[in-house]
């Protein structure tokens, strides 16, 4: 299943930050949450989209001012990154109906 | 508590330049795992749990920091920052050095202007070579300055647990050689002679650091 969602892993966050502007973790808890648990991002996954779509233009990334701790580096979606939202939510649901279609499948009697 | 991780994570970024991007994709990842290993810690997870959970979380780090490596561009920069570094510090030194040899000759002058005036000079010389070695440190960029001391201090610990004791002992050591110093002078008052606790302070110094690095070799 990991590799099926591999294809959807720049959507998937583009989704989240299209909610609001979050941070690496908050985002992977928000992701696992709403998933049930059942999907979890490896950091290593995580922060290599985060770099290629912020040079690709679809996020841009600002730091946080926390006063305590590590400072926090947020991640906030650009327009470019709604088209590609849109985009592949569109190309989703196409692919979601041929596979259903495809999938039906009914033994003659 | 979280220094585990963060050794963790400083582990990973040995002898990965420092860059800008290098840096501050080793702060992200630090705040991130901290924060996720205290919210196993407040789950209920045990200490080594919570890490071990932590590093797993992690999964393969290698080829995003192969992406932070530093360019030629990089290189460059680096090699120039280092060259104006090493120029400017020796430019400084040598206008000390200017500076103290002017006030020695000018002892030798049979007026007395003379030496008020190469005292002036000396402080005019030292105002601006400390501008100077100021100007250079401050107008580096981080990422093309030197190791600084906690990071090159940090793997000093690593290297020889037990280092930060060392610094504890040493620092009290000369607290007590400082009391001893005054405590003998002024009941004594014999300033004359009392100086010799100094160099007697240094050679024990050096031999208890000596017996303690020995002890280490063994362990």
């Amino acid at each position: 299943m990991s590799d099926m969602i591999r294809g959807y892993t720049d959507t998937i966050i583009l989704a989240q930050l299209l909610r609001h502007d979050s941070y690496g973790y908050e985002l992977n808890k928000a992701v696992a949450q709403a998933s049930g648990g059942l999907l979890e991002l490896k950091e290593a996954t995580l922060y290599t989209t985060f770099r290629r779509l912020e040079s690709a233009g679809c996020i841009r990334s600002y730091w946080g001012d926390e006063t305590t701790g590590a400072r926090r580096r947020y991640y906030a979606i650009t327009e470019l990154g709604r088209a590609l939202y849109r985009e592949n939510c569109a190309d989703w649901q196409t692919f979601k109906t041929i596979i259903d279609t495809l999938l039906q499948g009914e033994e003659e009697p | 508590m979280s220094q585990k991780i963060d050794r963790y994570v400083q582990g990973l970024f040995e002898g990965v330049p420092r860059t800008k991007k290098a840096l501050e994709l080793k702060e992200e990842l630090l705040g991130n795992m901290r924060e996720r290993y205290e919210d196993y810690l407040r789950e209920g997870k045990s200490d080594s749990e919570a890490y071990s959970l932590t590093v797993a979380s992690m999964g393969d780090l290698d080829e995003l920091i192969a992406q932070v490596m530093p360019d030629e561009h990089f290189r460059q920069e680096a090699q120039y920052y280092r060259r104006r570094s090493a120029r400017n510090t020796a430019i400084a030194v040598a206008t000390y050095i200017l500076g103290a040899a002017i006030v020695v000759a000018s002892a030798l002058a049979p007026w007395e202007g003379v030496q008020i005036l190469a005292v002036v000079i000396l402080l005019v010389l030292v105002a601006g070579a400390t501008a100077l070695l100021i100007y250079t440190e401050m107008s580096t960029p981080v990422e093309y300055r030197e190791e600084d001391q906690d990071d090159r201090w940090m793997k000093e610990a690593q290297r020889h647990p037990g280092g930060q004791t060392v610094k504890a002992v040493m620092n009290l050591y000369w607290i007590v050689v400082t009391t001893v110093y005054l405590v003998t002078s002024f009941l004594t008052a014999a300033w004359g002679i009392t100086w010799i606790i100094w160099p007697l302070a240094g050679l024990l110094s050096a031999i208890i650091r000596t017996v303690i690095a020995l002890r280490w070799q063994h362990e």
